[in-house]
């Protein structure tokens, strides 16, 4: 029994049965949702757990959709890819999306039509599984523009003023680059002739450098580059990523980002297009400017939710200079941060949930103190920011000495010393959420807030452990589990196509 | 047998969680067993100095075979155990303290960060290569970050951000100067690199040094990054100040000693460099010491001065020099541990840190009155306390240095004795102040009293040691903690504090002898007064006020003011940087949609521009 369309199709299907329940039961159907998007992405999660031993022992898997086998070697169906890489980031996205369910059952008391919620959440989850497991370039647009509607709708949901503007920007620069990406897929097409990723890897490594593939370089870089709010293409997530319900910002920072904009972005380039110095120097390029940009963007915001979104787009950057070094030790630091980065930021956002839950504001000025009175998620938040903030011995730390002492490696001094200089301004920017949020004293009109309900602690105290815990992935015995794989995966790069067509 | 070291960092480590299951029983039990845990630690530390002074213990824990070179190793020789057995003796005395000075609420926080603090602290010594260091590095100040923020009001949290932000800067630049090292000698090894000695062949190694000497220069309160030190260390528990002041920025001097004078072979260049530094660093932290009004803070700016000479003493590169140093790191641990110590004594029984509040208090607190008035003659060196010892052995040093050639060592040798004069000035102010005089109006007399047990064992223990380890420099500390590290000192000129003791209190028996068998019994003793007036309490004058003249002196008076509203310090100049960029970036965001696409274009084609072929 193959396991992995299931993974696509159970939260697509879900989805539609909530929907449905909702039309016939109405309003029992609520409690019922909680019940089974928590199945659900709970199941994700195991099934993504399950997969990482698949991939230890057989490596590369290849299901082709409907038994449509390529015949003498030609491609005539669907197929979904499962290596390293993929399930490294489904992992992560069953993570989140179970720690994001699990928060939303009190947390989405807040809002009205709980249902259609968890109807979008998972719509955007099978997305996003979609989007890392497709192995032709149709399907993966396909999958990508799901999650991302169902991204637009969800940030829109609490349907105030604040929320749609943002929404609205959101969904047409998403329109914007999407329609960049589908350009650049009929390129690709009309230079290859097929859809699938594995013949178009062979046809460009067999024909070499051509200006249709450079300028369809460009296209993605542009539209997988604004997924990934990568500067200058980021001006949507300090809008977006805060407008949403806590848990859906989790999941837009914490995942969604990857799995659409990163996670295409190193595919393409690594396994489709083949990576060069060219792309190496503009990967970088994009990751320092993010860094910098963004780090400094975010120390100035007293908007609790908007300053941790300003964050994504530094630690996005942080993954781009990683990868886009191209040696085994810089990607090994970005893969590692990019799991990191959804570990604790996804943790950061569940706690601005949590703080807006107990406090009914997101503005930091407004706050203070309020570890006395919310002892777990004072010190869960205090672990995330010193995990982001690169302090031993929690995770950030370890991904971002690799990062660093890579750029040393390969002699990007230069690059070391921006990302020493945006690891600083983070911590600064963390000490001062700490402080207006969680140290000092309680202000008056917060004297009767009390500890948030029983699923956002658990899921907040999972995610605070993870922080801790996830450090130990970089010992030889656990890395060659997860993370070897899905750097070898990258380091591949065009035997992509021998691994996956299985010659 | 080769990894009992380790138990030096576990120790304390185990006991962190311990202390706070602890604390569930009985709060008493957590405090006596965290003492306990400390306790065990600097006596497995001085257990070890037989075995250490055969062989040093140098072994890797674990090795990365994934990446070559790429150990966790331990070197305890005997410079590291010296500096361990240091930070786990003031660590005992100031948890001790700590069981009776601290009383609030939440110290089961308190009590685990401090033993995570000292754990990390001994870590950091104890690693035997730079990227171990580098971690447990991290640590310390992550830990000590919220020992300072402890009473979690303002002026705390704003001095524990400065403080961990400063030294993230630096511990990040040493890291850049690690990483390079790693991949330019394939090891971090300290004992490999001393081994092998690092040359400075190119501007890029200079680089590096640098690097090095910001990471060790923040920790260690080197001038002009000490700027975070006289904020926080004031603002922490004192038994905390004590730890910060005595042994964590020696930790900073320790690596120094590494650095400057074991792993690389430094030019003169840098020689004259580092004197001018701690030249600089002691005159300022002094000259600033002078004008503080607050107890802890003036204290504070004499760890800065204090520093100073440590790193005098480095920068001669002369052996009698750098052991100067050391001891001098040992003395102060001792002298201005137990100075906190006594002010937090007093601040237990007062309430206040202000100086010019106090008045009068030896009659109430005679020992701390003794004790201080020990430390403060030892900080200002005057013999035969242990302080005036190291410090003539780094002027020892800066001369024989001007013997070989440095430059300008006359006017180290100037800034070192005038600075020494000056602590000995402010040290006076604040033993006037606060022990002498009369008491001020604030103070409530009924309550005051030796401070209890616990808060008086540590300040006794303390102020003997300064004692014992001036008269008995040569037969104690020089004999079995400093020589040992430091090879091949000479002593220039003769000074034996033995037989100067003896002389001293000689002097003193006699001028006592004199006094009781001559006719000068009669003195006159009348109430102090003012235009005819007897002195009513509220007229009382405070040692603080004479000093006040030094503000307003010509050049100081611009100097001291503008030092006050901060524009001196680099951490205030940094902050304003990143807030302007942060206003033209912000500036940008206008949250017009059309803007932001416009962005997005303009990216496009740039990218187009550069994969144009």
């Amino acid at each position: 029994m193959q396991i992995m369309p299931l993974v696509v199709a159970i939260p697509l299907g879900v989805a539609f049965i909530i929907c449905l329940l909702e039309s016939v039961i109405k309003e029992k159907a609520k409690r019922l949702s909680d019940l089974l998007g928590n199945l659900t992405t709970f199941f994700l999660l195991v099934a993504a757990l399950g997969m990482i031993k698949v991939v230890a022992t057989k490596g590369s898997v290849t299901y082709w959709v409907g038994g449509w086998e390529p015949i003498r070697g030609i491609v005539i169906g669907i197929n979904l890819v499962l290596d390293g890489l993929s399930v490294f980031l489904l992992v992560i996205i069953g993570l989140v999306a179970f720690m994001a369910t699990l928060f939303s059952i009190n947390y989405m008391e807040l809002y009205t039509a709980k249902p259609k919620y968890y109807a979008l959440f998972l719509l955007m989850v099978g997305g996003m599984n979609g989007v890392v497991l497709s192995g032709d370039m149709f399907n993966f647009y396909v999958f990508l523009e799901i999650a991302a509607v169902a991204s637009y709708a969800l940030v829109a949901f609490g349907t105030e003023r604040e929320e749609l503007e943002a929404a609205y920007k959101y969904m047409v620069m998403g329109a914007v680059a999407s329609l960049f990406i589908l350009l650049a897929i009929a390129l690709l097409y009309s230079f290859s002739g097929t859809l699938n990723m594995a013949n178009i890897s062979e046809a460009i490594a067999c024909r070499g450098i051509n200006p249709l593939i450079m300028f369809s370089a460009g296209l993605f870089l542009m539209g997988l580059g604004l997924k990934a709010a990568q500067v200058p293409f980021h001006a949507w997530l300090p809008d977006a990523h805060p407008a949403a319900p806590a848990p859906i910002s989790a999941m837009l920072s914490g995942v969604l980002i990857k799995a659409l904009g990163i996670y295409g972005l190193f595919r393409i380039f690594f396994n489709l297009i083949g990576f060069n110095n060219l792309y190496s120097t503009i990967f970088m390029v994009l990751g320092v400017l993010s860094m910098t940009v963004g780090v400094f963007l975010a120390l100035g915001q007293w908007d609790f939710k908007r300053l941790l979104a300003y964050h994504s787009i530094s630690q996005m950057g942080y993954v781009m200079l990683g990868v886009g070094l191209a040696t085994p030790l810089g990607i090994l630091g970005g893969l590692f941060h990019l799991v990191n980065h959804a570990v604790f930021k996804s943790l950061l956002f569940l706690n601005s949930g949590a703080v807006e839950y107990a406090t009914r504001t997101r503005q930091l000025k407004e706050m203070g103190g309020l570890s006395k009175k919310m002892p777990i998620t004072g010190a869960t938040c205090g672990i995330a920011s010193f995990s982001i903030a690169g302090i031993p011995p929690f995770n950030g730390f370890w991904s971002k000495l690799i990062i660093i002492i890579a750029c040393i490696q390969t002699g990007k001094y230069i690059c070391a010393g921006i990302a020493i200089l945006a690891a600083v301004l983070t911590l600064t920017s963390f000490l001062k959420v700490q402080k207006y949020a969680f140290f000092g004293k309680l202000p008056e009109r917060l004297k009767g807030i009390k500890e948030v309900p029983v699923f956002m602690r658990i899921s907040m105290i999972i995610l605070a452990v993870l922080c801790v815990g996830l450090g130990l992935l970089v010992l030889p015995g656990v890395r060659a589990l997860i993370l070897t794989p899905a750097v070898e995966v990258l380091t591949n790069g065009s035997r992509y196509a021998q691994i996956v067509l299985g010659n | 047998m080769n990894n009992i070291p380790i138990l030096l960092v576990i120790i304390p480590f185990i006991s962190a969680p311990i202390a706070i299951l602890l604390a569930k029983l009985r709060a008493k039990l957590r405090d006596y067993f965290s003492v306990l845990a400390i306790l065990s630690t600097f006596v497995l530390a001085v257990l070890l100095f037989p075995t250490i002074s055969k062989a040093p213990i140098q072994n890797d824990l674990f090795t990365f075979s994934s990446i070559k070179g790429l150990t966790i190793s331990i070197n305890l020789d005997l410079l590291s155990l010296f500096i361990i057995t240091l930070i786990s003796f003031v660590g005992c005395l100031a948890t001790l303290y700590s069981t009776g000075y601290m009383k609030s609420k939440g110290l089961s926080r308190y009590y685990t960060f401090l033993l995570l603090f000292i754990g990390a602290m001994n870590g950091t010594v104890l690693a035997g290569d730079l990227f171990t260091m580098f971690f447990f590095w991290e640590l310390m100040t992550l830990s000590a970050f919220f020992l300072v923020i402890f009473h979690n009001d303002k002026q705390s949290i704003n001095a524990g951000i400065k403080y961990f932000i400063m030294s993230e800067i630096g511990a990040l630049c040493m890291l850049l100067s690690i990483a390079v090292i790693f991949f330019s000698e394939g090891t971090v090894n300290i004992v490999s690199l001393s081994n092998a000695k690092l040359a400075l062949q190119s501007n890029s190694t200079h680089l590096l040094l640098l690097l090095f000497l910001i990471g060790a220069g923040v920790k260690a309160g080197m001038f002009p990054l000490h700027t975070w030190l006289p904020d926080a260390h004031p603002v922490a528990p004192s038994p905390v100040s004590a730890l910060l002041s005595g042994v964590m920025i020696k930790v900073g001097i320790y690596l120094m000693l590494r650095i400057f004078w074991q792993i690389f072979v430094t030019a003169i260049s840098w020689h004259f460099i580092l004197c001018a530094l701690g030249s600089l660093t002691i005159l300022i932290g002094v000259m600033m010491a002078l004008v503080q009004t607050d107890a802890k803070r003036l204290l504070a700016y004499h760890s800065v001065s204090q520093v100073g000479y440590m790193i005098l003493g480095i920068g001669t590169g002369i052996s009698i020099g750098v052991a100067g140093g050391l001891f001098h790191l040992l003395n102060h641990a001792l002298f201005k541990g137990l100075l906190f110590l006594c002010i937090g004594a007093v601040i237990y029984r007062t309430r206040t840190r202000d100086l010019s509040k106090y008045g009068g208090l030896s009659k109430f607190m005679p020992v701390t009155f003794v004790c201080c008035l020990v430390a403060s003659l030892s900080i200002s060196g005057v013999p035969p306390f242990n302080g005036f010892f190291s410090k003539w052995m780094i002027y020892q040093g800066i001369i024989e240095s001007g013997k070989q050639g440095h430059q300008l060592w006359i006017l180290w040798l100037v800034a070192a004795i005038f600075g020494s004069s000056l602590t000995l000035a402010s040290f006076m102010k604040l033993l006037h102040a606060i022990f002498l005089s009369r008491p001020h109006l604030t103070i409530q007399q009924s309550n005051l009293k030796e401070a209890p047990w616990p808060m008086r064992l540590p300040i006794i223990i303390l102020a003997s040691l300064c004692i014992l380890f001036g008269v008995f420099a040569y037969q104690i500390p020089l004999k079995y903690l400093i020589l040992p590290c430091v090879p091949n000192v000479s002593f220039i000129g003769f000074w034996s504090p033995t037989l100067a003791t003896f002389l001293i209190i000689l002097g003193l028996f006699a001028g006592g002898f004199i006094y009781l068998a001559g006719k000068i019994k009669s003195v006159r003793v009348s109430s102090p007064y003012i235009g005819g007036e007897e002195i009513k309490p509220e007229m009382n004058i405070s040692g603080v006020d004479f000093y006040r003249t030094i503000e307003d002196m010509g050049l100081f008076k611009s100097l001291y003011g503008r030092a006050k509203k901060g524009y001196f310090d680099i951490y205030n100049w940094a902050k304003g940087t990143v807030f302007y960029i942060f206003r033209l970036l912000s500036a940008a965001h206008s949250g017009i949609l059309p803007t932001y696409l416009i962005w997005c274009l303009v990216g496009f084609l740039i990218l187009l521009f550069v994969l144009r072929g």
